[in-house]
């Protein structure tokens, strides 16, 4: 990681990295959103479900494994890059909420923001940079040849309550528990 | 029952009639049918047939499946699904070849089939809007009329679970919100929480099914039995788990592929991962409803009851596997609306084997068995009975059906209205989304919205019309 002093610009250390994660998922979404049922369904769904398991990469770890060590190794400091990789998610979340509310109300727009999948990719983004931070570190303490600690209390927390996340919203009952609670959430705020 | 003895002597003399031309060979086989209780749905007398159950009214066995579409079964030709108990329905009964659900969802559809009502008069218009306990079921009157009832099964309505008028016999189940789980699900029978280690949903609830048949063999009941299966997880039975892994999924539309069930909201159907697999797992757990659907028809005759019973086999909504690139089945498309609908009764239908294609709801249900139980259908059932039918009797039959979906948050569906008529589908939407039209005859599959051509614009302003009214009605 370079000095404090030797950081590139924001530019470079941050808008660029920011815009190729987002430059892909917007990229991959409107792939996503064209590619015609072919004459031989084989290759249409392919196509379909490579570009889902890209699109679906990108959101859920574009932020975390592009745009962090990117912003690490151009001199980004901690809340700079760990903003800059939250971009990501946070534009497919602004974008869920525009597309539900085709359905819902806005406050229950606004609301579906706080659902299982989205509060996964929130709260396991956090163990997501922890790992991140982790292998740039490994590999800057490497390249320099310095002794830099790679595990350190905070990234380890993170991954601790990433991991506790994907408990409650996904293993728990298989995730249907947290569904229920959800819902009940909804039945007082919106009924 | 005297109606019964009379449908009898007119049998009687029917065989004995043909006896006389036994000669030629056609008594034998009059006489052999006979034995077999079907002469009363093969002939040709005019009039009601009366049916002749041992205390004079059937008995009814309601099977009603989760999730399962119209054309899942080996009868409706799917191409590997092998349902042989559910086919001998079909051939042994009448299936109607256009049944439909009013509202494509557990809830609203399951208290539909109780009460005989739209969801916007029953009021359990989505997963989270509660049961009326002042809903009046078909279990009330048949209970009134002399009938033992059973509830076992799926209730899943919100709320607490009801004190059900009319019920003798309530076995269901409130984990996961009423959804059930495939293996060990605890039940509530008659209000007790049962620990039910080991137990398969499916076979589990069968078996309950048949101690409720043999404790009432002598009288007269209605058991109404609602499985789990097919809906998510789709966990077969181990023996059955892989009956399918290596099946071609041709049948499968061209639009979907592996990843949609979590593409675009589509994960609230609960079903992550490959569509394949769940689609396997799916068609796997309909071979293990089919088999314990044999299991109660063949208890039914080795207790001698069979003819004395009218089953009726259907589903609460059919189910998208990746049509219109979508999986779940709110959408008022074809493959969620429509839903198998058989009834097998003997004593009851003319002409076994039938495919009448009269539209069915489920909101026949409730008419239905209390036409056949000879019970005055209550005014403010808003189906009809399909019993005319049944007995081949002519009848002015309805020629479209109003389609009703309520918003249910978080699922990513509008809340939509629409009418399908024999012709067409036309669906309105609440929000930005515009107006649908389709038509059926010519795209089955919903393809091609033709709101904006010539023939749409004829055929529109009669359906928006008729949608009014269906409506308002």
């Amino acid at each position: 990681m370079k000095r404090r002093a030797d950081a590139d610009g924001i530019v470079k250390r941050a808008l660029i990295p920011i815009a190729v994660s987002l430059g892909l998922w917007g990229g991959l979404f409107i792939a996503s959103m064209h590619i015609p049922v072919t004459e031989n369904p084989a290759v249409y769904r392919f196509l379909m479900n490579a570009v889902h398991v890209l699109l679906f990469s990108v959101i859920g770890f574009g932020g975390a494994l592009i745009v962090y060590p990117m912003m690490y190794f151009r001199g980004a400091g901690l809340p700079e890059r760990t903003i800059g990789a939250m971009v990501t998610p946070l534009a497919f979340i602004i974008k869920e909420v525009y597309r539900v509310c085709e359905f819902f109300t806005i406050g229950e727009s606004l609301y579906y923001a706080f659902s299982s999948m989205i509060l996964l990719l929130v709260f396991g983004q956090a163990g997501l940079l922890a790992v991140s931070e982790m292998i740039c570190r490994y590999i800057d303490a490497r390249k320099r040849g310095a002794h830099t600690p790679v595990v350190t209390p905070l990234p380890v927390a993170g991954i601790v309550f990433s991991l506790v996340w994907l408990y409650v919203l996904l293993i728990w009952g298989l995730g249907v528990h947290w569904f229920y609670i959800y819902q009940e959430g909804y039945k007082l705020l919106f009924r | 029952m005297s109606g019964g003895k009379i449908s009898r002597r007119k049998v009687l003399k029917k065989a004995a009639a043909a006896a006389g031309a036994a000669a030629a060979g056609a008594g034998f086989g009059l006489l052999s049918k006979w034995a077999k209780g079907q002469i009363a749905a093969e002939g040709s007398m005019p009039g009601p047939v009366r049916h002749t159950g041992r205390t004079g009214k059937p008995n009814i066995v309601v099977v009603l499946t989760d999730d399962q579409r119209w054309d899942h079964m080996g009868c409706a030709g799917h191409p590997f699904l092998r349902t042989p108990w559910m086919d001998r329905l079909a051939s042994e009964g009448v299936l109607f070849s256009n049944a439909f659900v009013t509202t494509s969802l557990c809830s609203p559809s399951r208290a539909s089939f109780l009460t005989g009502r739209y969801a916007h008069s029953h009021g359990v218009k989505n997963n989270l809007t509660p049961w009326r306990d002042e809903s009046r079921t078909f279990f009330e009157y048949l209970k009134d009329a002399g009938y033992n009832n059973a509830f076992i099964g799926k209730w899943h309505m919100p709320g607490r679970l009801p004190r059900l008028r009319g019920v003798d016999r309530f076995v269901t189940f409130t984990v996961q919100g009423g959804q059930g789980r495939y293996f060990d699900c605890p039940l509530v029978i008659d209000g007790v929480e049962t620990e039910r280690p080991g137990k398969y949903i499916t076979d589990d609830l069968t078996d309950l099914a048949i101690d409720f048949i043999r404790s009432e063999k002598d009288n007269t009941f209605c058991l109404y039995l609602a499985h789990k299966a097919v809906h998510h997880q789709f966990l077969p039975p181990p023996d059955l788990d892989g009956l399918y892994g290596a099946e071609d999924l041709r049948n499968l539309p061209p639009e979907y592929f592996s990843l949609q069930t979590m593409a675009d909201g589509a994960f609230w159907e609960g079903a992550l991962g490959p569509m394949e697999v769940h689609y396997r797992h799916y068609c796997e757990c309909l071979v293990a409803v089919d088999r314990q659907l044999g299991r109660i028809m063949t208890e039914l005759e080795n207790l001698g009851i069979a003819d004395d019973t009218a089953i009726v086999y259907t589903s609460d909504n059919g189910y998208s596997w990746g049509e219109h690139a979508r999986n779940g089945k709110r959408w008022a498309t074809e493959e969620n609306m429509r839903v198998p609908f058989m009834v097998r009764h003997p004593r009851g239908i003319r002409g076994p084997g039938r495919r009448p294609a009269e539209m069915a709801l489920n909101i026949d249900l409730a008419p239905t068995l209390l036409d056949i139980a000879g019970i005055a259908v209550p005014p403010q059932m808003e189906g009809r009975s399909l019993a005319p039918i049944l007995e081949r009797r002519p009848t002015l039959w309805r020629g479209d059906f109003l389609y009703e979906y309520f918003k249910d948050f978080p699922y990513n569906v509008p809340a939509q209205r629409a009418v399908r008529t024999g012709r067409h589908l036309y669906v309105e939407y609440e929000g930005r989304r515009r107006p649908e039209l389709y038509d059926i005859a010519r795209d089955p599959r919903t393809m091609t919205d033709i709101t904006a051509t010539r023939e749409g614009a004829a055929a529109l302003p009669a359906l928006r019309r008729r949608l009014r009214e269906l409506s308002r009605a």
